[in-house]
């Protein structure tokens, strides 16, 4: 079993890089980009709105006075369930949607004044990536070089970096659905942006890809300060990626800060998972000790933490019993206070 | 600059698009279509040679590429939604307005592939026209095609033109296009319109429309007549596609008709563009009227001259006086006119076998091209100067004038109704007409124009119905309604400026008689009485006098009641010139009238004897005067050689005399040569001291000359009039 995959990403980039981005390294390319200097400090936020409104009918509010504050260099989890309102928010951000709004700053710039010329340090993926299917996944990008004026030779590297060096001559509209999402990836970020905007860009992708691709993001942002915001329904998803977060429920923004933030939130209730191989039996033998043990399968129980109850004395106690520990799991009950969040009217 | 890198890049990127969409293949194919089967078609079953003398690749090329624009017109259509599909479908227009290019650049840029998509169609059609014309002409050694070089410039310059005139087109159909995210709709908007365009088209009813424009641009090979490069409606075409290129940017912009017309500034915008349209739309279509030159020129060019013609003269219509002779020296003439200045009237101008009539005045410049058959105006020499919608509108005439048979089957009302409603229609066109340049005719010229094709209705009006009328109905006061008031006031009785024209005077004439009560042609003293007494202005009287005299002169064979009368009234004649001129036609008709010798003159036969009346001394001489292009006369040609068949003998000889000449010689030979023996075929050497002598003005014209070589009569009915055979059986029996 694998325990890389349920340790958090919070620790530094050197350590995680030797842990689990080197096994991985021959899939990915050489970094892309060059490093450059940080011209970050220019703006405090990449993307900043002021109590921005947006409605498509007189009766329905779609976005309610949202004020965004994304911090440059950060990746940015925008979070909500289906229908919340993100995908909006991002096409607002782009200007996408019709209408002036003067309320929006990208890059520390308002949006109706540094349009399209922003679009050279921005890169975007909003909602189902926009290919040309009658072209191949290199023509593509080559399509955008032609129209923006970049080098061909970006093309290859970018492919490899996505995973779509092998695609050849076939057409896009050949592409399953992973790989449209990646090709939709590369072309936003084939011009080296200095922020990146993405629509739920793990969506279609199989598990490896998935952290392939969370991978790439935290890469960029560490390595060359790109800002990432990215939206997403699925907070798992969001916990590993994202350093910041921004969630979305009907339109209004109900939290945002970081996921340290969130995560030391007072009233959460953290609860951890111990993997056994008889749970049923070890609960029993724990209940006298931790009565707030629960059973969740076969293999796992459960049992709140706070002050008294740590998960260190669970363990030492599940040793002394000579109860064989497959696996820790701290669940920072974050799902359960989402759902709670997201339940309410 | 960056505009143009960027909107050369946003060019590009729309390139690298095109693979995949089928496009090409829609081009290649669609263009090929026409010319492989109709090339195959030639090639297996061939067709005859083109007569000598149509210039070649010319009339093929625009013939071709008329043929060819509906299917260019669709081409257009699916050209541009598919480019926008590709859009549409892939959600193309996200990722492009998020690039940072202004969309301006996007917008413009994938119209500009369009435009370049079908200028490729076009050449390629063109171009693979030339090569498979081409190779049917190798194949069959046709000399016509392999001799005349390929007219490059002349036909890009077409090409041009047309492909231009479907820029109006092409933007509304891009604006459709982007504004309708599916193929359907887009695509059955502009078939509509295309079938649409056709159908005003031949309704004449608008020439505005920008999906008719390439249709009318493909049928005019060079663009002007008086040498302009661009049409009219290809003008309006770019009018049309700046007014699209900027509403469907407005909607492109915002993505929404809500944004695109919301708040001043836009509706400004638009209304703005519109204003601006219709001002470029008068006075694109608003017709134009030439002015006059510093002097009064004429010139003129022929395609393929006759190596015998030396000069070209100006003659008046009708009297046929020499205004100017001018010489013809390699194929072209120009001449200055310094006399008296010319009223503006009918004109004519010989060159050989070419008289062509023109219409022209004082201070006007007149330029003559006499071509080939094909492309010149259904052979008729094209007319360029201060007077081309004139000479055009006249031209466009086809000498018939308005009749209704039965008329006896019309009550009062309806017949006035029928002939209101058609002499409405007809001023209604005169009114509308103009040429390909857009020039419109003066309004003196249209006002003559309008009232002389008023004549037969008037005609028709107070003489033929009115006759039939108190045929069938005598005793009956013949009431018209009121709304015919118009037409009766259209003309008058006393029109100065018409009195030039024969068919005016023709009209005063009838309407004289019929008031009067006197048969036609008849031209006796209370005839003559009705002219000189009425109280008409004088320059009526004088013109309807002339009229009746010269009438009089050329019906009347018994030459002393022809000289009393003359000297009767000539004293009337108060306009000198008129007299003049009546006294040379009675000079001359009292030279060839019954019992005068007939005027020797230099005849050749068909193996080149020369021949004179002295060699037919001793028998009657019925005599046919024909040409090898004069169409009656092939009419009656077998009448004629039937009775010669008949009557031929050793006291009767049938001789037909040719005045072909020229070119025509060798028609002549062919024709004469395979005509019975019996008549004897002559060419007159000097066609036009011949038909001088002889007073004739019209042919075919049969004559008779006794045996002493006078003249019995030099104007006898046709052949095929029973009349005819009457003479011949008189003559015969020893009258």
């Amino acid at each position: 079993m694998d325990t890389r995959a349920f340790h958090k990403p919070v620790m530094p980039f050197s350590v995680c890089k030797n842990l689990f981005i080197l096994p991985i390294t021959d899939r990915l390319a050489e970094p892309v980009f060059n490093l450059r200097t940080n011209h970050h400090m220019q703006h405090e936020y990449a993307i900043e709105t002021h109590n921005l409104s947006y409605s498509f009918s007189k009766t329905d509010k779609v976005i309610d006075s949202l004020s965004l504050r994304v911090p440059t260099g950060s990746i940015y989890g925008f979070l909500g369930p289906n229908g919340a309102g993100k995908t909006t928010s991002m096409k607002l951000l782009c200007g996408m949607l019709p209408g002036k709004h003067s309320n929006i700053s990208l890059l520390g710039k308002p949006l109706d004044q540094c349009m399209p010329e922003v679009f050279a340090e921005v890169g975007t993926l909003i909602e189902m990536p926009s290919l040309y299917l009658n072209l191949t996944a290199y023509d593509n990008l080559r399509h955008l070089c032609i129209l923006n004026g970049y080098d061909s030779s970006v093309i290859d590297p970018i492919l490899e970096t996505v995973g779509l060096a092998h695609t050849g001559k076939k057409l896009a509209k050949a592409f399953s659905l992973g790989m449209k999402q990646r090709l939709g990836i590369a072309t936003a970020i084939i011009h080296k942006p200095k922020l990146l905007m993405l629509d739920e860009p793990v969506n279609g992708l199989d598990p490896a890809g998935i952290v392939e691709i969370r991978n790439l993001l935290i890469r960029l942002k560490e390595e060359h300060g790109i800002t990432v915001f990215i939206s997403s329904h699925m907070l798992s998803e969001i916990e590993k990626t994202c350093d910041h977060i921004g969630i979305i429920h009907r339109g209004k923004l109900r939290y945002q800060g970081t996921m340290e933030g969130l995560t030391n939130r007072p009233g959460l209730s953290k609860e951890v998972q111990f993997i056994v191989e008889d749970a049923p039996a070890a609960a029993e033998k724990l209940l006298p000790v931790f009565p707030g043990i629960r059973v969740l399968n076969n293999r796992a129980i459960q049992i709140n933490i706070d002050e008294d109850v740590q998960v260190s004395d669970i363990n030492r106690k599940l040793v002394e019993l000579s109860i064989p520990v497959e696996g820790i799991e701290v669940k920072k009950g974050l799902e359960e206070w989402f759902m709670n969040m997201t339940n309410e009217k | 600059m960056e505009i143009i890198t960027n909107s050369i890049r946003a060019f590009k990127a729309e390139w690298i698009k095109l693979k995949g969409t089928g496009i090409w293949w829609i081009i290649i194919i669609g263009s090929a279509l026409i010319p492989v089967i109709s090339a195959g078609y030639e090639l297996t079953y061939g067709t005859e040679k083109p007569a000598s003398g149509v210039v070649p690749w010319e009339n093929d090329i625009q013939s071709n590429v008329n043929g060819f624009i509906f299917l260019f017109l669709l081409i257009c259509i699916l050209i541009i939604v598919r480019l926008c599909q590709t859009e549409h479908r892939s959600q193309g227009w996200k990722l492009i307005e998020t690039q940072p290019i202004h969309r301006a650049h996007l917008y413009i840029g994938k119209f500009k592939m369009a435009m370049a998509l079908s200028l490729a169609c076009l050449l390629f059609y063109v171009f693979l026209n030339i090569a498979l014309i081409y190779l049917v002409a190798v194949v069959r050694q046709d000399e016509n095609y392999l001799t005349h070089s390929i007219p490059i410039g002349p036909i890009l310059l077409y090409v041009l033109r047309v492909w231009i005139a479907a820029w109006g087109l092409m933007a509304i159909q891009y604006f459709v296009s982007i504004w309708l995210t599916n193929f359907v709709g887009p695509f059955m908007i502009g078939f509509v319109l295309v079938i649409a365009a056709g159908i005003t088209g031949a309704l004449q009813m608008g020439e505005w429309n920008p999906y008719g424009s390439p249709g009318m641009s493909s049928e005019h090979f060079k663009a002007g007549v008086s040498g302009g490069w661009m049409l009219h409606n290809e003008k309006l075409s770019i009018a049309w596609m700046l007014l699209f290129l900027w509403l469907g940017y407005q909607y492109y912009f915002y993505r929404s008709w809500k944004y695109a017309v919301q708040g001043g500034k836009q509706l400004m915008k638009i209304g703005v563009a519109a204003a601006v349209f219709a001002v470029a739309f008068y006075f694109i279509e608003t017709p134009v009227t030439l002015g006059r030159h510093a002097r009064t020129v004429i010139s003129g060019a022929m395609a393929e001259p006759d190596s015998l013609i030396t000069n070209v003269v100006l003659l008046r219509s009708g009297t046929m006086d020499t205004l100017l002779n001018i010489p013809f020296v390699n194929g072209s003439f120009h001449g200055v006119y310094e006399g008296e200045p010319l009223k503006a009237g009918d004109y004519v101008i010989v060159a050989g076998n070419n008289g062509t009539e023109v219409y022209m005045g004082d201070k006007d410049s007149i330029h003559i091209r006499w071509g080939a058959r094909i492309m010149t105006n259904r052979g008729r020499p094209i007319i360029t100067g201060t007077r081309q919608a004139e000479n055009a509108l006249n031209q466009r005439d086809d000498g018939y004038g308005f009749n209704v048979d039965n008329m006896q089957n019309f009550k009062p009302t309806e017949f006035a109704d029928l002939v209101l409603e058609s002499w409405q229609r007809e001023m209604k066109t005169i009114d509308r007409f103009k040429t390909t340049d857009n020039i419109r005719p003066s309004e003196d010229f249209i006002n003559m124009k309008k009232k002389r094709a008023t004549l037969s209705y008037l005609e028709h009006v107070k003489v033929e119905y009115p006759k039939m009328y108190a045929m069938y109905y005598p005793g009956k006061k013949l009431e018209y309604p009121k709304t015919l008031d118009s037409l009766l006031h259209a003309v008058g009785d006393e029109e100065i400026s018409l009195l030039g024209y024969a068919d005016y005077l023709d009209y005063l004439d009838k309407d004289l008689r019929y008031q009067a009560k006197i048969r036609d042609l008849t031209f006796d003293s209370s005839y003559f009485d009705q002219i000189v007494n009425s109280n008409k202005p004088a320059e009526v009287r004088n013109a309807m006098l002339y009229h009746g005299m010269k009438g009089m002169i050329g019906n009347y064979g018994d030459s002393l009641k022809r000289n009393q009368l003359y000297n009767k009234y000539i004293g009337f004649q108060k306009d000198q010139y008129f007299a003049r001129k009546l006294h040379e036609r009675l000079a001359l008709e009292n030279s060839i009238t019954k019992g005068m010798p007939a005027p020797l003159f230099e005849s050749e036969s068909l193996v080149g004897n020369k021949m004179n009346w002295t060699d037919f001394k001793g028998k009657y001489v019925v005599v046919d005067v024909w040409a090898t292009w004069c169409g009656p006369c092939k009419q009656e040609d077998p009448f004629f050689q039937r009775y010669a068949d008949m009557y031929a003998s050793d006291r009767m000889a049938f001789v037909a005399v040719s005045i072909d000449d020229g070119d025509n010689l060798y028609k002549w030979q062919y024709e004469a040569g395979a005509k019975s023996k019996t008549v004897v075929q002559l060419r007159a050497k000097d066609k036009m001291v011949f038909m001088g002598q002889y007073g004739i003005e019209t042919i075919p014209r049969y004559m008779l000359i006794d045996p002493e070589g006078r003249f019995v009569a030099t104007s006898l009915p046709r052949p095929s009039d029973r009349l005819f055979e009457d003479y011949l059986l008189r003559v015969s029996e020893g009258n």
